[in-house]
């Protein structure tokens, strides 16, 4: 029994290396000096990418601020956008197709409906700048933050709402000293899960930014084509080491169906 | 007495919300179909000549098309039974040590990888030239790269499964764990064993029925996501068959116009399966709009 359990274990461990494995071989070939076939470990290591992007003397750093910028927007923009209308939203009689609605953009592939609105955003003069992207990402992230809130509008939450108006508080202070900070933990979740839509985004930022809005998912894709494996390895890094860090601070940031 | 009529919504913030919704939402989505249909029928575009079905005839008369579509069904199928093979494995059978511990804090690693980078990753690990073949040559197996299977940019998209089903196997292993307890299926296991059950039995007839229903809606929605991929088929996939939503901006992107309304018909087909899709999933009795549960 012991031994079956500690052979369980070891498949486990065995498993759990493979999982992180790919961290360890990002952050490896970002730090290569050459590592051609059919070398299975690189000629040498070199910081310098990673201390050139550290002083800004990378094109990499640029994209970095500009992800970070977007990602930062749509996540704060959806998320109380998200808070506010999925409120009404719960408790209006149409809540069912309101719902059913919600899902249809935030399901479907982000390319495809870029592919679909991309002549709405021409017109609207929002290609191809950054205005435009956030809008585009804005329009995956928000049902999606809508749709995570729905759950929070019980009739608990609607009778202490009531409560407090009874009480004399005034609707904001209903918001503000009872809603939000329950909603709090929520409300975390909400921000760092559509951060990490827009951080992730590529399809839809390509196609409404027309190449020109040039995130971290851009420049990856951008050095594969150049076949500049190290620097794409390096802004590959740069786009795992957030939700890294969300990680550590928090299991639950990351696990929530995003797609 | 004033007698006030019945009003669609009852306050103005919730006019507002609701209107915002419908903004950032409904319209754009209705736009959208409503474009690519006037657009694939002939009525818009720059070589528009009065409303005609040639588009549509064309774009599903070509055989590329239902190779695309079929591949992209094979893909997303393909994909899924391997990763819920797996999952369930893993929770079922390593459940204990993926509960904590560094294989626990392991299992959420892959969630913080974007698709562009697995799809990266799968390259430089299985192409001719990368990781696996290096090895296999100093291990003196073959003696150049070319003599390494071809598994990135093939025929049978073993590149895409592999990176889909990396991306998706934690994930369902993390989110069957956590079904297992809040679904108490231990204590359903534990009386089909006092009643006599197996362990075949009680795996076969309790435990893994109980997660494939409750996992039902997420099973479809990873499904939908897996078929509108577009990353991971653009970096590993190759020129023909492609997945349908590489297709379809390819048509749109190139420089010939008479491609951009079959593109829109692919469009609006792949839009089509999803929305029959979905609403299999709201048929589903355990399926919730609070992605909590």
């Amino acid at each position: 029994m012991t031994s079956t359990s500690s052979h369980l274990t070891y498949i486990a461990r065995v498993l759990a290396v493979s999982f992180l494995f790919p961290v360890a071989f990002l952050l490896l070939l970002s730090v290569s000096a050459g590592w051609v076939f059919p070398e299975v470990i690189p000629d040498g290591l070199t910081m310098e990418r990673w201390v050139r992007l550290a002083t800004g003397n990378n094109e990499l750093f640029g994209s970095l601020l500009l992800s970070l910028g977007i990602a930062f927007s749509v996540a704060t923009i959806s998320t109380f956008g998200g808070f506010f209308t999925s409120k009404h939203l719960a408790y209006h009689p149409g809540r069912s197709l309101w719902m059913r609605l919600s899902y249809f953009p935030f399901v479907l592939s982000p390319i495809i409906y870029a592919a679909l609105l991309y002549f709405y955003f021409i017109s609207a003069g929002l290609t191809g700048n950054l205005f435009g992207v956030i809008l585009g990402q804005l329009l995956i992230a928000f049902p999606y933050s809508v749709i995570l809130f729905s759950g929070f509008w019980s009739v608990r939450m609607q009778n202490m709402e009531q409560l407090v108006q009874t009480l004399g508080g005034s609707k904001w202070q209903a918001y503000r000293r009872v809603l939000l900070p329950m909603a709090r933990g929520l409300i975390l979740v909400c921000f760092f899960q559509t951060f990490l839509i827009s951080w992730f985004e590529y399809g839809l930022t390509t196609l409404i930014g027309v190449g020109k809005v040039q995130t971290l998912t851009l420049k990856v894709f951008q050095y594969i084509n150049e076949a500049n494996f190290y620097n794409a390895a390096l802004s590959s890094s740069l786009l795992v080491l957030p939700p890294i860090i969300l990680l550590y601070f928090n299991k639950k940031y990351l696990f929530k169906k995003r797609w | 007495m004033k007698i006030s009529g019945q009003t669609l919504f009852s306050s103005k913030p919730e006019a507002a919300g609701i209107l915002l919704f419908l903004l950032l939402t409904v319209a754009p989505l209705m736009a959208g179909i409503i474009y690519a249909l006037l657009y694939s029928f002939g009525v818009i575009g720059l070589m528009s000549e009065g409303m005609t079905l040639a588009y549509w005839q064309q774009a599903l008369g070509r055989q590329e098309f239902w190779f695309s579509l079929g591949y992209t069904f094979y893909i997303a199928l393909a994909t899924i039974v391997l990763t819920i093979t797996g999952a369930l494995s893993l929770s079922l059978f390593l459940k204990k040590p993926f509960r904590q511990g560094f294989p626990g804090f392991s299992l959420y690693v892959p969630l913080a990888f974007p698709a562009i980078v697995v799809a990266f990753l799968v390259f430089q690990v299985a192409s001719q030239s990368g990781l696996l073949s290096r090895m296999l040559w100093q291990l003196g197996l073959i003696s150049d790269s070319a003599a390494f299977p071809e598994l990135v940019n093939d025929p049978f998209g073993i590149g895409i499964i592999a990176a889909h089903t990396f991306m998706a196997m934690p994930f369902f292993t993390l989110y069957f764990i956590n079904l297992y307890d809040g679904e108490r299926i231990r204590e359903y296991v534990r009386v089909a064993g006092s009643l006599g059950a197996s362990r075949m039995q009680q795996l076969q007839r309790v435990e893994i029925p109980i997660l494939l229903r409750r996992a039902f809606p997420t099973i479809i929605l990873y499904t939908i996501f897996v078929l509108g991929s577009y990353e991971i088929p653009l970096i590993l996939g190759r020129q023909s068959p492609q997945m349908m939503s590489v297709m379809i901006i390819n048509k749109l992107r190139k420089f010939s116009l008479s491609t951009i309304p079959e593109a829109y018909v692919a469009a609006l087909v792949f839009v089509g399966i999803i929305i029959v899709l979905l609403i299999i999933i709201f048929k589903t009795r355990t399926f919730s709009y609070d992605l909590d549960k």
